[in-house]
């Protein structure tokens, strides 16, 4: 039996041989030839798992040329369709054109907005018109419900969040009284109304370097700023959208605050 | 005779010294092509040098191929080629870290300078080609390359370099995540997934049955016994459900408590359960996170990749 300091640095971390040798076991899928002691620690231990990890993933032989290729975030790729399948596609274009004409006559002399859904089998075809004059033009979104395993595994990339929508994981978060004690927000206001600037800032009672990060509501950072004072400029072309940003230093998150792009 | 030589040596190369399961050629496109050319030119200075005609196609003729570029060799003799046949896997492990390609060929080429100068002694010092028990060099190498790595990161910003006052440390582009995300396979997220799942020596059955219970995966017999091996027949009726199937709804955490609570020596309730979940769901994310630029996983992608996961499982006959 080895001596348990063979496996760990004077830091405590698992040492360089056994960090690689971990990686190899995992690899050929025999963890159970890695030492208890380095399991166990492995299992408290974030740094050395990280540190596996990362030779593991290093090392891990890209899967390009394998027929289970299958990309997490590409577009799905394009369904197969049958002849007759097309030629109800035509017919449903042609449809969809009288109907589109027939819809802005209408709406002349309409301002309401004017939705038409029609739903057959498979396909489901929605027209949205705004209804005002300069857009007549009309949005056609087609929808196809295929139960395809490949667009399942592709789901992510179909997916078009709305960038309004509020984020239920960090909205309990915003402006939270407990979190805020130390630091009193002067700006920005909720609207902003000068995209390409926005000024970020409070009054800091805990003399602490801080971190600013902006996230979009899909809770992804964006940018992150290192703050040494209590002022950030931001100067960007943020899009449209809802926003949320966050005051925070390694150990702490001290405010979330949001702010809205309008259109 | 020439092309016959050259065949061999690529022969050797391929099923012998480097053989493609241990040195893929997804992470090592060059290494024939490196190695062939340094024993072509070992074999011409040696015919200068020696006057010899050529070196015969005898059993000398693989000894001195091994003698030349194997690993051992050219850690010993060459760590020039050594280090341009791992160049590619570097650089690889580097550009997951930083979106800036000039930045990227400046660390590489650092962590081989360094490789040369300071760690390569230390290396042949340490490394038995060998000695079983010791790791594969390619697992060795990259712990020193990613040592090199931190230690170089570390210094930077010590020095100011990477973080300066109120500077924008990293800022991603929509379409830079979006080509990012794009490259992510799946199948090797899975197999990252299932390796760090692994980590987890002793609590992992226990975050796999409540992972899946949590995102409504069927859970199966194996997963119940893998957690509680001593689980009674009364017990494991916990797990299932009015139609006799088991359980998949999160809401049945209550009924599964009290047999955590029985094998752990605990008196938790359930809320204790879950945030105990979303703990471990915060650690993988960071994790996941951790091994690919810019944090790709937020708590929705790291759900949806769960779920595919345990999919994916399923269909392997795992």
């Amino acid at each position: 039996m080895k001596d348990e300091r063979d496996f760990f640095k004077s830091d405590g971390h698992i040492n360089d041989v056994f960090t690689a040798i971990c990686s190899d076991r995992l690899k050929a899928e025999r963890e159970d030839l890695i030492p208890s002691e380095i399991r166990l620690h492995l299992e408290n231990c974030e740094f050395c798992r990280n540190s596996v990890l990362d030779i593991f993933s290093s090392t891990l032989s890209s899967v390009e040329n394998s027929s289970q290729n299958l990309s997490l975030f590409n577009e799905p790729e394009p369904v197969r369709r049958s002849s007759s399948y097309r030629f109800f596609l035509r017919t449903a274009a042609t449809f969809l054109a009288l109907a589109f004409i027939s819809g802005i006559y209408l709406i002349m002399d309409n301002d309401e907005p004017v939705s038409i859904k029609l739903t057959q089998n498979r396909k489901e075809i929605t027209i949205v018109n705004a209804g005002t004059e300069s857009q007549n033009r009309g949005i056609i979104q087609e929808k196809i419900s295929d139960s395809d395993s490949r667009k399942e595994v592709a789901f992510l990339s179909q997916k078009t969040p709305d960038p309004f929508k509020d984020n239920p994981n960090l909205e309990y978060m915003v402006d939270s009284p407990h979190r805020g004690r130390l630091i009193n927000i002067i700006s920005p206001e909720f609207r902003i109304t000068d995209r390409g600037k926005i000024i970020f800032k409070w009054e800091n009672h805990i003399n602490k370097e801080l971190e600013l990060k902006i996230l979009n509501n899909l809770n992804e950072t964006l940018y992150t700023f290192k703050a040494k004072g209590s002022i950030v400029e931001f100067k960007g072309n943020l899009s449209p959208g809802l926003y949320y940003w966050k005051l925070e230093d390694k150990e702490n998150l001290y405010h979330v605050g949001k702010f809205l792009i309008e259109k | 005779m020439k092309i016959e030589k050259e065949c061999s040596v690529k022969d050797i190369i391929d099923k012998k010294l480097y053989p493609c399961e241990k040195f893929p050629r997804t992470l090592f496109p060059d290494l024939v092509s490196i190695l062939t050319e340094l024993f072509n030119k070992y074999e011409r200075a040696n015919i200068i040098k020696n006057g010899e005609n050529e070196i015969p196609c005898t059993e000398d003729f693989e000894k001195k191929i091994y003698q030349t570029i194997s690993l051992s060799a050219l850690l010993n003799n060459d760590p020039g080629t050594l280090a341009l046949i791992y160049k590619d896997l570097i650089f690889k492990f580097i550009f997951k870290r930083h979106a800036n390609k000039e930045d990227v060929e400046e660390i590489v080429q650092e962590i081989i300078t360094r490789f040369l100068h300071k760690k390569i002694d230390a290396i042949r010092r340490r490394f038995n080609f060998d000695n079983p028990e010791l790791p594969t060099f390619t697992s060795y190498f990259m712990v020193t390359v990613r040592n090199i790595y931190i230690d170089i990161i570390r210094k930077e910003t010590r020095g100011g370099h990477l973080v300066e006052n109120e500077m924008e440390i990293e800022k991603l582009s929509d379409n830079r995540k979006r080509d990012m995300l794009n490259t992510l396979i799946l199948e090797e997220e899975f197999k990252k997934f299932k390796t760090l799942i692994k980590l987890y020596h002793r609590t992992g059955p226990k975050l796999n049955l409540t992972l899946k219970i949590k995102y409504n995966i069927p859970i199966s017999d194996t997963d119940i016994l893998s957690c509680f091996p001593d689980c009674s027949e009364d017990e494991k009726n916990l797990f299932v459900d009015k139609s006799g199937n088991y359980i998949k709804n999160r809401r049945s955490m209550e009924r599964i408590v009290p047999i955590f609570n029985k094998y752990e020596g605990k008196s938790n309730n359930p809320d204790t359960l879950r945030k105990w979940i979303s703990t471990k769901l915060e650690e993988i994310k960071r994790q996941m996170n951790n091994i690919h630029p810019g944090s790709p996983y937020n708590n929705s992608t790291i759900s949806d990749l769960i779920i595919l996961y345990y999919k994916w499982q399923k269909n392997q006959g795992v």
